[in-house]
């Protein structure tokens, strides 16, 4: 029993398969500060840069995220404070260590807050993905970009009440990361610094810094949505459909 | 004398001037800012409101001051029915397309909880066109699933009102249904009608064609473009029609609280058959248009329709532009029961073979619809003389002349009135030959007539009423006895 | 960052940290005055706070200008009973030296008010806690949105103001409220 609790936890700390995503730009959605071209229009597609990093191939699934409870239990259901989780924090397991059966096991964890997301990836000696990070990896340098759109579309269009498929179904993009369109919305570490776009809450009172800006792609209904869900959220929030995978920035 | 002799002038300017003053302060007061009065309005009590599914709508509200209305409104996303056999994912306020009717008053204060059911994928907020303040209330309630916002808003003006989810991208939240109605009483309620009913019409964007069965994803491309594949009344191909058409009996004064959720289309909003007495363009509660046939609603707009039902019937509700009424499903029915009135439409009375020249057998087709048939005499003579003015009126002329040399008149007619029976079988078998009408003689051709015992009853009896004739009354037994003689005859 | 070691013990209390608590967060924070502390150290006593940065020329002095503003406001007996906190989410060069300094500019009454130092990830978790949005820019600047936060004597949030166009009325006259009750 110990020999297998301990085989498990050097499981949770060497965390989930990673790929290695080699450094490139993008270009962000809502622009990230407010730079004038030539013209003194606003500039809203200005590539960023990303440096290289190593990202989890797949969302943490039910059962490593009970490997992590076994040796955390500050963060099991019966014990987490509502400070950093909600309500609904693990409402679809059975009880503090049971996510209920086989084929749970396989599926990518959700109802966890961005608290726990972090704590878990910090307890791998990671940490959740930038925003810049996860949307790089998702932009897979702009293979297949209409194609991947239809199947996020698709996906908003799918009811929620269906279970949720394996973490590691999912073809793999350019990069060899699965399930970044098409499984769950998934947490990143600056969910929160959202800074434009219609949906902020309090209106989008924002101070210091560049005006509200526009969106680089108005047609692009997919990711619309998709920074919409981010500007819903709190960091104790958990939903059903919410779960993350964790990131390791190169030193 | 001077006009300053003339008066006391400096009281007379004093008075002048209080007068002014008590007119100007009078007026002010008549049009003080109806926002201002209802964002003073006191607030007796509370309650929580009572929510509809379309075509209901919540019965119209009798207190007389403004309250808290509590509003639980639920944002579910749900797999439904879009046409036969074809289904879609509809994101719902309340689990249906459209969303629940809302019913507040003037002057009260609504406390809105938009709760996000945790089974949902989306995050969505609200917008309501009656509130005004920040995108409608869409700053104050984005919603991730499983969690509630709440925010208050006082509504200050009346008026039949969109509500819609404005999370980005809006056309998409939209255009998967997330819209409904909110009225907001005047003070002064409209009148009272029969029956009030729910209606909003939305354009649907599926990624395959119209009819192509399955579960349907949304179509962005569709949605940019303005192409919908469906363009539905309440959520479906279908949902207000059959079996589900909105009842209403003859006499009944029918109320229509129509929106618009679009995305896209604005709306040609015709009832066929129907006229509409009176219109409350884009849903405002004080300017009234009277006797309108078509009415244009924008998408985020409404309206409100009131017509009486005069006779039995099924009138299709449509937007008028006609392929989406006819090839998309914006078609509705309001089936109408109860007695005709043959006076106010008759239905169809013949078909008749159009020959450009000369008189030759007419032959006359039945109506489709046989008319109910007639209750007293007066009621025969009344249907009579729609049959005369088809059918004899031609010959015969408008008070039963005929023409000198050519048709014998029917007013008072000796020919008529001395032999009921001849009478009748001379509209049955036509007439040939030479005859003398009041002492004139007429060589002529009279066709035979195709017409229903009913009928042919019905116009003996408007001739004998008329023109000093016998005024005898002909019924439908008599014309069938003198049909079967004449047949028996043969 | 030891967020979830179950060893690491938070200070001895009385009574249990309420489940809301922004106490119940572990990050390690510096003084203006070079103190290392955990925030539970603030348990005890009414709390004014808010996140700003003091390279701000926007909307951070009119903060720091409306807590003092309740600070005045407040009757002589609640001194020693409300404490004025500022966090500064500029990991990178609002050091303890930087705090003083602006502290000094800003007529502040070190006898009660802290200025705070964390690093980036205490930034997060602390922004992430209270609901604050912010993003660095690539010149040092931050864009954030802004409140000004009440903490009862246990660390919970009870009052929450990001309406700083006019005089904290509301928020002192809860706190008057919340003295009143000891």
């Amino acid at each position: 029993m110990a020999s297998s609790c301990l085989a498990g936890l050097a499981v949770a700390a060497s965390g989930a398969e990673t790929v290695r995503v080699p450094a490139g730009t993008y270009v962000p959605f809502y622009a990230r500060e407010s730079v004038k071209t030539a013209r003194g229009q606003e500039d809203l597609h200005r590539p960023i840069s990303v440096a290289s990093f190593a990202l989890d191939r797949r969302p943490v699934t039910n059962r490593e995220y009970q490997l992590f409870l076994r040796a955390h239990p500050e963060w099991r259901k019966s014990a987490v404070k509502p400070i950093f989780a909600d309500a609904h924090y693990l409402a679809h397991w059975r009880s503090d260590l049971d996510f209920g059966d086989d084929a749970d096991a396989e599926r990518p964890v959700t109802n966890v807050s961005w608290f726990a997301a972090e704590a878990y990836c910090r307890a791998q000696g990671k940490e959740l993905p930038t925003t810049d990070q996860w949307e790089y990896a998702l932009a897979d340098n702009g293979r297949d970009r209409d194609a991947l759109r239809q199947r996020i579309l698709t996906w908003y269009g799918e009811s929620g009440a269906h279970e949720l498929p394996a973490a590691k179904s999912g073809v793999a993009n350019g990069f060899g990361v699965q399930g970044l369109a098409g499984h769950v919305w998934e947490w990143t570490l600056d969910f929160n610094s959202l800074m434009s776009g219609p949906d902020l809450r309090g209106s989008g009172q924002q101070f210091c810094g560049g005006a509200s800006l526009g969106a680089s792609d108005p047609n692009d209904y997919a990711s619309f949505m998709r920074y919409s869900m981010r500007a819903s959220l709190k960091a104790s929030y958990t939903t059903k459909l919410l779960g993350f995978r964790c990131a390791r920035n190169e030193p | 004398m001077s006009f300053a002799a003339r008066y006391d002038y400096p009281l007379f300017r004093r008075f002048m001037f209080l007068s002014l003053a008590a007119v100007v302060l009078w007026c002010a007061r008549a049009h003080a800012d109806p926002r201002d009065v209802n964002v003073n309005a006191p607030i007796k009590g509370q309650e929580t409101a009572l929510l509809t599914y379309a075509p209901d709508v919540p019965p119209p509200i009798a207190r007389t001051y403004s309250t808290k209305v509590v509003i639980h409104l639920e944002v579910k996303e749900v797999e439904g029915r879009l046409a036969d056999g074809v289904s879609y994912t509809f994101w719902t306020f309340g689990g249906k397309v459209p969303g629940k009717f809302i019913r507040v008053r003037e002057g009260d204060l609504v406390e809105f909880h938009l709760d996000n059911h945790p089974d949902n994928k989306m995050p969505h907020n609200i917008d309501l066109h009656a509130v005004i303040g920040q995108g409608g209330g869409a700053a104050s309630s984005l919603t991730a699933p499983g969690h509630s916002s709440v925010f208050s808003f006082k509504a200050l003006v009346p008026g039949l009102y969109v509500y819609h989810c404005a999370t980005a991208p809006v056309a998409m939240h939209v255009g998967n249904g997330m819209y409904g109605l909110i009225y907001v009483q005047p003070r002064k309620a409209l009148p009272k009608v029969t029956h009030e009913y729910y209606v909003m019409q939305g354009d649907f964007y599926t990624k395959g064609a119209n009819g192509q069965q399955g579960l349907q994803p949304f179509s962005m491309e569709k949605a940019l473009a303005e192409k919908p594949e469906y363009v539905v009344f309440n959520g479906s191909v279908g949902a207000l029609t059959g079996a589900n058409a909105l009842p209403a009996k003859v006499g009944d004064t029918i109320r229509l609280f129509v929106g618009n959720g679009g995305p896209n289309l604005t709306s040609s909003f015709h009832v066929i058959g129907e006229i509409f007495d009176t219109v409350w363009p884009e849903g405002n509660t004080s300017t009234p248009a009277h006797d309108v046939q078509t009415t244009m609603i924008p998408a985020g707009g409404a309206a409100i329709v009131e017509f009486k039902i005069n006779v039995p019937g099924t009138f299709l509700i449509v937007d008028h532009s006609l392929a989406r009424a006819f090839n998309r499903g914006a078609l509705a029915q309001l089936k109408a029961t109860g007695p005709e009135n043959k006076l106010v439409y008759s239905g169809k009375i013949s078909d008749e073979v159009y020959l450009p020249e000369g008189t030759g057998i007419r032959v006359t087709e039945q109506p489709s619809g046989l008319p109910a048939p007639a209750a007293s005499k007066a009621e025969r003579v009344k249907l009579g003389e729609i049959v005369f003015k088809t059918n004899c009126m031609a010959c015969h002329q408008e008070n039963g002349q005929g023409i000198p040399g050519a048709f014998p008149p029917l007013a008072m007619s000796d020919y008529l009135n001395s032999d009921k029976t001849r009478a009748i079988r001379t509209v049955l078998g036509g007439r040939q030959g030479v005859l003398t009408v009041n002492g004139a003689k007429y060589d002529g051709v009279m066709p035979a007539w195709t017409l229903t015992d009913e009928d042919i009853a019905n116009v003996l009896s408007y001739i004998y009423g008329n023109w000093g004739n016998s005024g005898f009354e002909v019924t439908p037994t008599e014309v069938k006895a003198a049909r079967s003689e004449a047949a028996n005859a043969k | 960052m030891t967020m979830s070691m179950p060893s690491m013990k938070t200070m001895p209390t009385p009574a249990p940290m309420p489940g809301m608590s922004i106490y119940n967060l572990s990050s390690q924070w510096t003084t203006q005055d070079g103190a290392a502390t955990a925030l539970a150290s603030l348990r005890g006593n009414l709390v004014v706070a808010a996140m700003v940065y003091t390279h701000c020329k926007d909307v951070c002095p009119l903060t720091t200008e409306r807590m003092q503003q309740i600070e005045r406001a407040l009757p002589k007996s609640s001194e020693g009973r409300v404490r004025f906190v500022l966090f500064s989410m500029d990991w990178m060069r609002d050091l303890p030296d930087r705090l003083r300094v602006f502290a000094a500019e800003h007529h502040i009454d070190r006898q009660h008010w802290t200025l705070f130092h964390g690093d980036e990830a205490a930034v997060r978790e602390l922004a992430a806690a209270f609901g604050i949005s912010f993003q660095r820019e690539s010149n040092g600047d931050f864009q954030h949105s802004i409140a000004i936060f009440l903490l009862d004597r246990d660390g919970v949030v009870v009052a929450e103001e990001p309406d700083l166009s006019k005089p904290p009325q509301a928020l002192t006259a809860k706190i008057r409220r919340l003295l009143g009750k000891r």
